[in-house]
């Protein structure tokens, strides 16, 4: 369904065109852009943009739903004449492959292959899976295409030695940012959480495991930097094989270096409530903190009763946001559901690349650029520029190609489940 | 006896191994020298944690490997027996473990129903309420489960090994493997994938006494009592009884048994059964001390169990006991001392040097003298 999209959305823009040319009036859709009356009214043509999302298998749910937030951003500049006279030609992929049944990095590198060989194809929206990400970000670089992911967090794919499975600079091999991200990486998201617990929580000393996974040594290498740098102490750090189920003398050591923290770098399925309920049996009473993978409900399977008053940072709540309540009901009443976790990230992500292909019209007279290389430059230069009010919050990118929205929230294990406690962007340190 | 070339082939016989270690000065050295350095690495490693930590946490530290220790002993002596007896490794027997502590949440739920529409009152609930509760619910389901492990335990050996006794010894051990696999799929269809509650929590809870700033939980004291208990009783069960005796004779020489009026069949399928309820021992231990479970617990702990084996000495219970309090003790420790990313690392390291130095373990071989 999705894929006949792309034929139907000519004929849609053409249609409101006329509709707009008969009351001349229109309604400013989530895009937040000109009206059709504006300096892009005599824009002849159309633009094509495209997303790349696992949208079967395994992410169907979550990736699917990122997607319609992306086509939504879509649907509205087309009603909303973002681009006055010119149209958004709109292409799917889908990055799952039925060989894995989830998302898959070589599918994902023959679907940017495509699209960056059709010459109308200006950005794309994606990837979901930064594992995904490292199979497609050369293949854009190298042919000049803007890439704006919504939920990739691997700090690897942006900052060069941050990931040591990871050769960044082999990702850019024109040396030029074409890809950008909406949502922070680990390296704030541990900064975030160090901050929280030196400064709010009042923690010294911390005790710290990690699972061994990329992910999980990472997470906890950020913060112990960042924890030791605001003044505390990381009394041992420690790296246990993922199917560790006896935390136990791990524990004991905590007990006796005197922590009053733990902090566990990995996801739930590799013992994160396990950890909970041993420091609890053990009645160890220090506070235990961790990142993103362990707001994650099997915490609550294997920590039961005991994972309460456990703290963990995540990527913000944005059903919360005042800034998405719009879109959310916007969403609902054209989907029948409810926004997953990244459907304001992906709506946001291709509300800033039409903006910036508005901005690049704006410039070129309302005409499109003839040369597509030309065109597809331009856009990218736009996207590194812009300052973009959105449903998420305001989004700027840096040199990297990060976002400068540093916000992260907090949760708090409370009665079962994970409660957003606030919402914090690093201080400057 | 078939395949005994093999068998050869692979572990020369004790006799043989003894005048080849006897050539070698180097390996002779090792060999004797190998329990002495053992044992002295470990006191070191204990007076390394003691110094650096503190005597409460080293104190603590060998609670906690000796309780780890006891579940791993439990396990490897289901590995020895039956190498003892068949001389097969069998590689299902870590996933028999897992098994049990499925049995033991289902056999528990099921009870808990039962208990509840008869008495008003949930046998899980009873263990909560002191000591008496948690005998009864100890008398009911251990034997429940440990009979069902065992019964799992007979049905492996009647349909995967039975046929291929006699067969070279590779059959039975890729058989082994592949048992391995179908006991681990079938748990991972009907628990999934992620880790299980075994809803044990709260059984044995509390301290019973706290020395030198240790503090000794009443779930320690149950692990190591229980586990010393079952192999006390397992090793006079195999002395002083007909069947323990009809053991004995068929690790011996299987056919000189056959010929004497030994029954082999049912005597390799009662040790199938007591080496799984043995492990249904420790997985109900390993319930009640973790109260979680997942498809694929039994592999790590399978193959550490193993080493054990392989360190007190494959086919010798005594020496598998020993070789699982040992190892659970460098698990711990040396987990410590390299920050928890060595620990598995270690125990298969000595795993090599036990093979290499000291290919007969701690106890010596018993092989073919004892089951």
């Amino acid at each position: 369904m999705e894929r006949i999209k792309a034929r139907v959305l000519p004929a849609l823009g053409i249609v409101s065109l006329a509709a707009l040319a008969a009351c001349g009036t229109s309604t400013t859709g989530g895009g937040g852009g000109n009206g059709g009356s504006g300096p892009l009214s005599s824009c002849i043509g159309s633009v094509t943009v495209a997303s790349d999302l696992p949208t079967s298998g395994g992410d169907a749910s979550i990736g699917g739903g990122t997607e319609k937030g992306v086509k939504l951003a879509v649907d509205q500049a087309n009603a909303a004449k973002l681009l006055g006279g010119c149209t958004v030609n709109y292409i799917a992929k889908d990055d799952s492959s039925v060989a894995k049944g989830k998302h898959d990095p070589q599918q994902g590198a023959q679907n940017v292959t495509s699209l960056v060989a059709n010459l109308a194809v200006v950005g794309i929206v994606g990837p979901f899976n930064s594992s995904v990400a490292v199979a497609e970000l050369p293949i854009t670089n190298k042919a000049g295409v803007v890439q704006i992911s919504p939920s990739n967090t691997d700090p690897g794919l942006t900052i060069p030695g941050t990931d040591p499975d990871i050769d960044t600079a082999s990702l850019k091999p024109t040396g030029k940012t074409t890809y950008f991200r909406v949502i922070s990486n680990d390296v704030v998201q541990a900064q975030v959480m160090a901050q929280v617990a030196y400064k709010e929580l009042n923690l010294k000393k911390v005790y710290d495991i990690d699972d061994q996974e990329t992910y999980g040594k990472d997470l906890s290498n950020y913060f112990d930097q960042d924890f030791a740098k605001l003044g505390g102490t990381v009394t041992k750090r420690v790296s246990l094989p993922g199917d560790t189920k006896d935390f136990r003398p791990q524990i004991t050591e905590a007990q006796g270096l005197g922590a009053d923290s733990v902090f566990f770098g990995g996801v739930a399925s590799n013992g994160s409530g396990i950890l909970k309920k041993q420091m609890s049996d053990a009645g160890l009473t220090a506070q235990f903190l961790s990142g993103d993978g362990t707001v994650d409900p099997q915490f609550f399977v294997d920590s039961g009763a005991q994972g309460d008053g456990a703290q963990a940072s995540s990527a913000p709540d944005t059903t919360k946001l005042a800034s998405a309540q719009q879109f959310i009901q916007q969403y609902k009443q054209r989907y029948g559901q409810d926004v997953v976790a990244y459907s304001t990230y992906g709506y946001d992500c291709m509300n800033i690349l039409l903006q910036a292909i508005h901005d690049v019209l704006v410039d070129n007279g309302a005409k499109l650029p003839a040369d597509p290389v030309t065109f597809r430059t331009k856009v990218i230069a736009k996207v590194q520029g812009i300052d973009y009010k959105g449903t998420i919050g305001e989004t700027k990118f840096d040199s990297n190609g990060d976002t400068l929205n540093h916000q992260f929230s907090v949760y708090k294990a409370t009665g079962g489940k994970w409660v957003g406690r606030e919402t914090v962007s690093p201080s400057a340190s | 006896m078939e395949g005994q070339g093999e068998v050869r082939a692979v572990l020369p016989p004790l006799a043989r191994r003894r005048s080849l270690l006897r050539g070698g000065g180097l390996a002779e050295l090792g060999s004797r020298a190998f329990p002495t350095v053992l044992i002295g690495a470990l006191v070191l490693m204990i007076i390394d944690v003691a110094a650096r930590s503190g005597v409460s946490v080293a104190g603590s530290q060998l609670v906690n490997g000796i309780t780890k220790g006891a579940i791993f002993a439990l396990i490897a002596v289901g590995y020895t027996m039956v190498y003892g007896i068949i001389e097969l490794i069998n590689f299902a027997h870590g996933d028999v473990f897992t098994l049990s502590a499925v049995y033991g949440k289902e056999i528990g739920r099921g009870l808990s129903w039962i208990g509840m529409s008869l008495w008003g009152v949930s046998l899980g609930s009873l263990a909560t309420r002191g000591p008496l509760g948690l005998a009864a619910v100890l008398l009911v389901l251990f034997p429940l489960t440990m009979a069902a492990t065992g019964i799992t335990g007979v049905l492996i050996e009647r349909v995967a090994y039975r046929r291929l006794r006699d067969a070279p010894r590779l059959a039975p051990l890729i058989t082994a493997v592949g048992v391995s696999f179908i006991l681990e799929g079938s748990m991972l269809v009907t628990q999934g994938s992620s880790n299980v509650r075994t809803d044990k929590e709260g059984w044995i809870r509390g301290t019973a006494f706290t020395a030198g700033g240790v503090d000794v939980h009443w779930a320690d004291i149950f692990v190591v009592g229980m586990a010393l208990l079952m192999m006390f009783a397992l090793q006079a069960f195999i002395r002083s009884t007909r069947l323990g005796k009809a053991m004995r004779a068929t690790a011996q020489d299987r056919d000189a048994a056959l010929l004497s009026g030994v029954n082999i069949n049912r005597t390799i399928a009662a040790t199938f059964f007591i080496g799984s309820a043995l492990a249904a021992a420790g997985g109900l231990i390993y319930s009640i001390f973790f109260d979680s479970v997942v498809w694929n617990l039994g592999f790590g702990f399978g193959i550490i169990a193993f080493t054990a084996a392989v360190l007190g000495g494959i086919g010798n219970i005594v020496g598998a006991g020993l070789g699982g309090f040992l190892i659970g003790l460098i698990y711990v420790f040396g987990g410590q001392i390299t920050s928890g990313q060595w620990s598995n690392s270690i125990v298969f390291a000595m795993l090599i040097v036990v093979l290499t130095f000291r290919p007969v373990g701690l106890l010596g071989m018993r092989v073919p003298d004892r089951a």
